[in-house]
């Protein structure tokens, strides 16, 4: 088994913002960049599950606009169908540095495949 | 290195010939039935001789279902057929291995089995079965 937590948040979020892991790497707004702490789980014959918890950060010069992407990403991830991976929201908060808004979002993610 | 630490993979309790399916421990347990004695010629000292030990496996496991057609493993409902045989079809033969170490088996009974499950997402969904070895186990290779 394989952990692909952040394949599959790529793929979700794919087409509403540039998506990146850790690092953006570009200067242009709007983008989301992710991090995450991922623990696997094992049994005497091997790993069955990894559990993460993903922290997603949509950065835009534009309020109105990192809220609209924060939303359609909310959309897929709570939406998302696939019964490998168990995504749950947990929390979400905004804030302002530079004139750059970013709206954190906190998932639970459990890949089981 | 003359000595190892065994890696708890390494130790497997088969029942039959199948382990069972998403194990995460195994315990065994030998306890001394000891009988007290004393002679007038024990001068006041008390003697004890063990006399039978009490052998006992728990197995811990991922509440987990095998869907494949080869079924190598016990899963969740074999494990629950073999709770609730009775008469001699409770008899199962068990075998206790360590990797590179000394193999042991015997026969035993399921005297418990137990089952917890939760709607915490961390929660996993595990089993719980307890043996106990008639007579006593053999050492083989």
């Amino acid at each position: 088994m394989t952990e692909s937590i952040g394949i599959k948040l790529t793929t979700l979020c794919d087409g509403i913002v540039p998506f990146y892991l850790s690092e953006a790497e570009t200067k242009v707004y709007p983008y989301a960049v992710y991090n995450q702490t991922v623990q696997a789980f094992s049994t005497k014959e091997g790993v069955y599950k990894y559990v993460a918890e993903s922290t997603i950060r949509v950065y835009s010069k534009d309020f109105d606009e990192a809220q609209t992407k924060a939303d359609a990403i909310v959309t897929v991830l709570d939406g998302n169908t696939d019964t490998n991976y168990l995504i749950k929201f947990l929390r979400r908060s905004k804030e302002c540095d530079e004139d750059v808004w970013y709206i954190e979002l906190v998932y639970y993610v459990k890949q089981t495949n | 290195m003359a000595t190892s630490v065994v890696e708890g993979y390494n130790v497997a309790l088969s029942i039959g010939t199948k382990t069972v399916l998403g194990r995460t421990q195994e315990d065994l347990s030998i306890s001394a039935v000891t009988k007290t004695s004393i002679t007038k010629d024990d001068a006041g000292v008390q003697q004890e001789k063990v006399v039978r030990h009490d052998i006992t496996f728990r197995v811990a496991a991922l509440m987990s279902l095998d869907s494949e057609t080869t079924h190598s493993k016990l899963d969740r409902d074999d494990v629950i057929a073999l709770a609730l045989a009775t008469g001699s079809s409770a008899v199962v033969a068990v075998s206790y291995a360590c990797t590179g170490g000394t193999t042991y088996t015997g026969s035993a009974i399921i005297t418990g089995y137990s089952e917890s499950t939760s709607a915490d997402l961390d929660s996993d969904s595990t089993i719980s079965l307890d043996l106990k070895v008639i007579g006593t186990l053999t050492a083989s290779a």
